[in-house]
């Protein structure tokens, strides 16, 4: 595992229930106010732990707050600006994070 | 060897012995989150005293500052700012050393500070865990509590205490509130520290690193998930309610400020504003320091018998470093303005909307700032590139910033379009912007080449906190300006008076008198020489004494310009002659093009003496013109014709000439090899853009 150039995890149970009803997708997929709880991250090792440190990591809800390249989500409290290439690996389960209210969304 | 040992021959920084904490004082690290407000803090706690360095065999900085804190002197290193520790960033590296005390010249820390922004805990409480691991003693600042207080947050101090385990000062750094408590917690700590100094503290720490490293490696993903919900865990407990005013805001004003249109049109204000401040602010300062340094070498010239020492002083040492000297006030002006932007938090949105533009040339958003720093000086610049994470990006990025037209540059610019087009201003303007932007289009282009040739790779992909929009602590920014000023000072005025003084000696020696220079002089020479003295005799015999002054001081220009010729900077311009004829360069030019290797704008004052101009006359811009206009080749046809000037321009627009930044960017990358290939690479294109140039405009013209 330490010498892999990609470090990938991923919840498996998660992903076969999320994909049987369409809700996994991707960082990058998600709409503007979207939100998803982060079940993959599927990047090299360095930007494994660039991501995780700022919360961009398992278990951690993220929310979109602008599409495009970069995009910006949410994710911690903090709005984190990110490459696409990098959204595009970072895999979402939407079923476990619905977004609320609007001015709840506001908030996160 | 044992497991740990080799768990951290990953750390390829300078270790020592443990025990030596410095000087006797007990020293305090603080850590946390960038934009936690650790800065701030570190001012507040340490006023005036704090020194920036680099730490050891790394370009990753630190402060440290002397503080007294319950009646007695400590010290506190301010670390870089971090997500956490565990990671492979030279920074996080850096900081997870000196935490366990292995910097060699770093006093290892008794205690440790961590730093939180209380409006945003689940994230901050991350690293706070992290370091809480280290096993050293740790007080927790709950930081920006009046933000907190303003949006109706209720952070529970002593709940978040009792869920650490440390204790927990809220304070904020920005009013001054909580401090008096905050010292006081460290105060006790240090105490405790003392009573438990027996050498066991810092084996503790040392021991529980290296197994949470151990178990980052081996199991990504494991312990960060573990240990973010343990801090969203504990935020839930200790804050609540909160309408998340600022950070709604933030979100509004990025809406416009991250526009792929909207947000480079305010990108381009913004950076057009920050240039009209260096250059218009900076004007009077920049005067005053010219009128100095002319000052001081006067009063030198005066004070000391001429010879060796007096030149050696005037134009050697205050003239060198005089003339770097004058862009000090550009260089504050721009690190003031880019403190104040990234506090406000506006520089990660002008990274945001450049990544994209950037990534076209293969350099990530971030090499900006040190572009746009380059605007003013390469040095500071090239000091600035360490916000670039990746290597490559950093190398290309130093590889191309002296591409950018540097401050240096303006009186060679000026000379020449003044030369041209003395009576056209719109003309002469155009002329200078167009050389701006061929330094940019040269520098993105060769940015371009070299990700594609020698530094091959995507730039790393962006990732970044766009923290929420703050008012600028002025303090802070006047702080962070005083301590780049003297950093910018220390490492390159050494540098600067070093190769100053070596430049001086190349073009004043050897430094032959007037009958050595009487036998050299072509026949010509002499001839007029001696016509002009006959001339001044008959001027003294017929009582005309102003007229034999004018006369006399002919003599001694003709002098100067014999000596120059014959110093060893004159005979390579003489050797050089061929190399450069294509460029349609004289001799005396290329005089001019070595000597400002210490500095650019020299080459103004350098033809001012070659072509005779008298050095008190160069300062005249219109005498000075003149006599440049009116000097003629061998052949009669004017030297500084339109190709020849413009050959001169484009050549100074490309070339490196300057060899202050040679040695900072070996300093920053560590080898020569790469400011070698700077040099190479730039001389190769000044040489060829300048022969194109002439050859262009000769068949125009």
């Amino acid at each position: 595992m330490e010498d892999s150039q990609t470090h990938t995890h991923t919840n498996a149970r998660d992903r076969a229930v999320g994909s049987a009803r369409g809700e996994i997708r991707t960082a990058a997929e998600l709409a503007v106010g979207e939100c998803g709880v982060v079940c993959g991250v599927d990047v090299g090792a360095i930007e494994l732990e660039r991501l995780q440190m700022m919360g961009l990591c398992l278990g951690r809800r993220v929310r979109v707050v602008k599409a495009g390249d970069p995009m910006i989500v949410s994710v911690m409290g903090s709005r984190i600006a990110l490459a696409r290439a990098l959204a595009r690996r970072i895999v979402l389960n939407l079923q476990q994070a619905p977004c609320r209210s609007a001015a709840a969304q506001a908030r996160e | 060897m044992t497991l740990k040992s080799t768990s951290r021959t990953d750390f390829s920084l300078p270790q020592h012995p443990r025990h030596r904490s410095g000087a006797g004082q007990p020293c305090i690290a603080l850590a946390g989150n960038p934009n936690a407000g650790k800065t701030t803090l570190f001012n507040r706690l340490t006023g005036y005293r704090a020194r920036t360095a680099n730490f050891p065999g790394t370009t990753v900085e630190h402060r440290l500052g002397g503080a007294v804190i319950a009646g007695r002197a400590v010290r506190l290193l301010d670390l870089p700012g971090l997500y956490g520790l565990g990671g492979g960033t030279p920074e996080e590296r850096a900081a997870s050393a000196a935490l366990r005390g292995e910097l060699a010249g770093v006093p290892r820390p008794r205690a440790v500070l961590v730093v939180l922004d209380a409006t945003n805990l689940s994230r901050n409480l991350y690293l706070a865990g992290q370091v809480r691991e280290l096993g050293l003693p740790v007080v927790v600042a709950l930081n920006m509590i009046d933000l907190a207080r303003r949006e109706g947050l209720e952070v529970d101090a002593d709940a978040l205490a009792g869920e650490l385990g440390v204790p927990v000062v809220a304070v904020s750094a920005r009013t001054g509130e909580g401090l008096e408590a905050l010292r006081a917690a460290l105060g006790r700590m240090v105490d405790v520290g003392d009573a438990g100094e027996g050498g066991e503290g810092g084996a503790r720490g040392a021991s529980a690193l290296p197994r949470a490293l151990a178990a980052c490696a081996s199991c990504a993903g494991c312990p960060h998930q573990a240990r973010f919900d343990w801090a969203e865990g504990v935020e839930q407990r200790v804050a609540r309610g909160g309408r998340h005013l600022s950070r709604r805001r933030s979100e509004r004003i990025d809406r416009v400020l991250t526009h792929p249109m909207a947000g480079l049109g305010i990108f381009a204000a913004v950076m057009a504003a920050l240039f009209v401040a260096i250059f218009a602010l900076a004007e009077h300062p920049m005067q005053w320091g010219e009128q100095g340094v002319a000052a001081t070498a006067g009063w030198a010239d005066e004070a000391l018998p001429e010879g060796f020492v007096s030149s050696l002083l005037v134009d050697g040492v205050i003239g060198g470093v005089g003339a770097v000297l004058v862009f000090l006030p550009q260089i504050c002006i721009l690190f003031f303005v880019l403190t104040l932007l990234e506090d406000t938090g506006y520089l990660a949105r002008a990274v945001f909307v450049m990544d994209r533009l950037m990534r076209r040339v293969g350099l990530p958003g971030r090499a900006f700032v040190p572009m746009l720093s380059a605007h003013a000086c390469a040095i500071p610049a090239i000091m600035s590139s360490r916000v670039i994470e990746d290597r490559r990006d950093r190398l290309v990025t130093i590889l191309i910033l002296p591409l950018l037209t540097c401050s240096a540059r303006l009186p060679v610019y000026a000379m020449v379009t003044a030369l041209l087009f003395a009576g056209d201003p719109v003309t002469g303007g155009l002329v200078f912007a167009g050389a701006y932007a061929l330094g940019v289009v040269a520098a993105l282009g060769a940015a371009w080449v070299f990700k594609r040739t020698l530094l091959p790779g995507q730039s790393r992909p962006l990732v970044l906190e766009l923290p929420d929009y703050r008012l600028p602590s002025l303090r802070t920014a006047l702080l962070v300006t005083a301590d780049r000023a003297r950093l910018f000072l220390v490492k390159a005025g050494t540098i600067i008076l070093l190769i100053a003084v070596a430049l001086w000696a190349l073009s004043n020696y050897p430094n032959l008198d007037d009958r050595q220079l009487d036998d050299r002089a072509p026949a010509a020479v002499a001839a007029e020489l001696s016509q002009w003295r006959h001339e001044a005799e008959r001027a003294v015999a017929a009582g005309e004494a102003g007229r034999a002054e004018v006369i006399e001081e002919q003599i001694e220009q003709r002098y100067r310009q014999l000596r120059i010729e014959h110093t060893i900077a004159g005979r390579v311009g003489r050797l050089a002659e061929p190399v450069f004829e294509p460029l349609g360069f004289t001799w005396q030019v290329n005089v001019g093009v070595l000597s400002s290797f210490a500095a650019r704008e020299v080459v103004v004052s350098t033809l001012g003496v070659v072509y005779g101009v008298g050095e008190e006359a160069a300062e005249d811009a219109t005498t000075f013109r003149q006599v440049l206009a009116a000097q003629k080749r061998p052949d009669g046809s004017p030297v500084f014709d339109l190709p020849t000037s413009l050959a001169l321009l484009v050549f100074f627009v490309l070339a490196m000439q300057c060899l202050p930044t040679q040695v900072v960017a070996r300093r920053e990358t560590g080898s020569w090899k790469w400011p070698l290939l700077q040099l190479g690479y730039m001389t190769v294109l000044a040489y060829s853009g300048a022969w194109l140039t002439y050859q262009v405009a000769s068949v125009l013209t």
